[in-house]
């Protein structure tokens, strides 16, 4: 594939691209481990994440501040997917609805963690000379992931059946005894 | 942008000048975060753009004959701010920072954020719906995505009127301040704001030729209790699910008058008024409460999906009686 690339990009001027030799045995993934903390209102169903801490995995640590960006940066991303990311489009006319940012609703300054901490394992990866292994998905699932269960600690997992956590989702199943907001198999976001 | 003819006038009497010549053909253009969305998308194509930048005669706040008057182009983060607001209407500081985002609030203006536009998404995107003057409503089928839309006095249209000052300035008995020609009238927010069965293109009484000059504030509520709230799902740059503002007059734990009016579930600002008789009198406490989250309910009609809608609501008429998230049962 390398090779590939090179080659398309010929006659554009001077490049060079090089390859290791490493020798490869497996494959390696950059990993990581979240832990939040969430506070429920229980009558409106808003919720804030209070603590939170992501660990991560990416063998040695080559750029630490870096690092926490990626850590923090992928976590906001997947706080956003639980709490209010969502695309929508009409079912009967087949036509998007979520055109502007504002519908979409990517996450803000002020739905991150009120307090957040980061960590690396910091343990070399064996597979090449430096150490160091990759970090910039784990980060938004480990996040998305906690957040969930800490919403399914604090109110039940009976009731949360779909992301994103909008308040309705919380309000709605606890004034309707706890009866979930239910989906159709496949129906979209809503 | 389609092209348009841009007037930028200095003065009021200017202003009133041009709309007058204009008329139907003039859009007014105050800090354009309605505006610019129309615009931009083609969906809305002015042939003439009048915009009240310059008019300085329409920013500010002052102490005018027994409350407060603000010019209707004064922006919303300059009325959060304000000494005078913050001393004696907190209800209209406070509601002025739920909106948007502070880069919006900058720029915004009270009048602006008054006479803004349904945010129904297929209105917004162009559908030719009853709102646009077509003959159907996209948004009360048995299919469309209505969780933003409204479950009170739907007539037609179930778009919700979006503004988060709206029902604060009702809530203070404020004053609309409207300029045509030569001519002045003052209406009530009552007024001011009109549901599709007075008139299904439009979300307030402005006519062309029409300027919203200024909103005057009455003593009345001044130093009284208030509550105001705003549920939205990411915490800003959000338009409400449901809001509420309320203004009390509280001698110890009783409630002596009240104003409670609810945004997000009709096309005007719902007032509640069962609600506020029944509090005359009553005490501050659960069982007032209680009671009064059911009164405010009555009559609503879900759709598909916003049948949390009612639950939010009666959440929010408790919160505003017992002031605080006090009793969480």
């Amino acid at each position: 594939m390398t090779k590939a690339a090179a080659a398309a990009h010929k006659g554009r001027g001077l490049m060079g691209v090089a390859r290791d030799n490493l020798p490869r045995d497996g494959q390696t993934y950059g990993f990581m481990a979240a832990f939040a903390e969430v506070e429920v209102d229980l009558e409106t169903g808003v919720w804030t994440i209070v603590d939170f801490a992501g660990v991560a995995d990416v063998g040695t640590v080559i750029h630490p501040h870096s690092l926490s960006g990626q850590i923090f940066g992928g976590s906001i991303q997947g706080i956003g997917h639980i709490r209010s990311q969502k695309l929508v489009y009409d079912p009967h006319y087949g036509a998007g609805l979520s055109t502007r940012l504002h519908h979409n609703k990517p996450p803000t300054i002020l739905d991150i963690p009120l307090k957040a901490q980061w960590g690396a394992v910091g343990l070399p990866d064996p597979t090449n000379p430096v150490g160091a292994k990759g970090i910039g998905e784990p980060s938004t699932v480990a996040a998305g992931g906690a957040v969930l269960c800490a919403l399914a600690d604090a109110v039940g997992d009976d009731i949360i059946r779909r992301t994103p956590v909008q308040p309705e989702t919380i309000a709605a199943a606890l004034a309707n005894g706890r009866k979930p907001m239910m989906h159709n198999p496949l129906q979209a976001f809503i | 942008m389609p092209a348009f003819e841009l007037f930028q006038p200095a003065s009021v009497a200017d202003t009133l000048g041009v709309l007058n010549r204009h008329g139907a053909d003039a859009w007014v253009l105050a800090g354009g975060n309605d505006t610019f969305d129309w615009l931009k998308d083609r969906i809305k194509k002015p042939k003439v753009v009048v915009d009240l930048s310059n008019v300085n005669e329409l920013r500010g706040i002052k102490d005018a004959g027994g409350g407060l008057e603000i010019g209707s182009t004064t922006t919303l983060t300059t009325i959060a701010h304000d000494p005078m607001v913050k001393e004696r209407f907190p209800l209209l500081a406070d509601a002025a920072l739920l909106v948007a985002s502070p880069q919006i609030r900058n720029v915004s203006t009270l009048g602006g954020n008054v006479s803004q536009d349904a945010r129904c998404w297929y209105y917004r995107a162009g559908w030719p719906c009853y709102r646009a003057g077509g003959n159907i409503c996209y948004a009360d089928t048995p299919t469309s995505i209505n969780r933003e839309h409204a479950i009170f006095n739907a007539d037609r249209c179930v778009a919700v009127n979006p503004s988060d000052t709206a029902p604060a300035l009702m809530a203070l008995d404020a004053q609309f301040v409207i300029k045509n020609g030569d001519k002045e009238r003052v209406v009530s927010a009552e007024e001011f704001f009109i549901g599709p069965g007075v008139n299904i293109t439009r979300l307030n009484m402005l006519q062309p030729g029409d300027l919203l000059t200024a909103i005057r504030i009455p003593n009345t509520w001044a130093g009284k209790g208030h509550y105001c709230e705003k549920v939205r799902d990411r915490q800003v740059w959000d338009f409400a699910l449901v809001n509420i503002a309320a203004s009390m007059n509280v001698s110890g734990t009783t409630i002596n008058d009240a104003r409670m009016v609810v945004n997000g579930v009709a096309a005007t600002p719902y007032r509640l008024n069962a609600v506020e008789a029944f509090l005359k009198g009553k005490p501050r406490d659960k069982a007032t409460a209680d009671a009064a989250a059911e009164m405010a309910v009555e009559g609503a009609v879900t759709l598909r999906h916003n049948g949390y809608k009612v639950p939010l609501m009666k959440a929010l008429v408790k919160r505003a009686i017992r002031g605080d998230a006090e009793w969480t049962s």
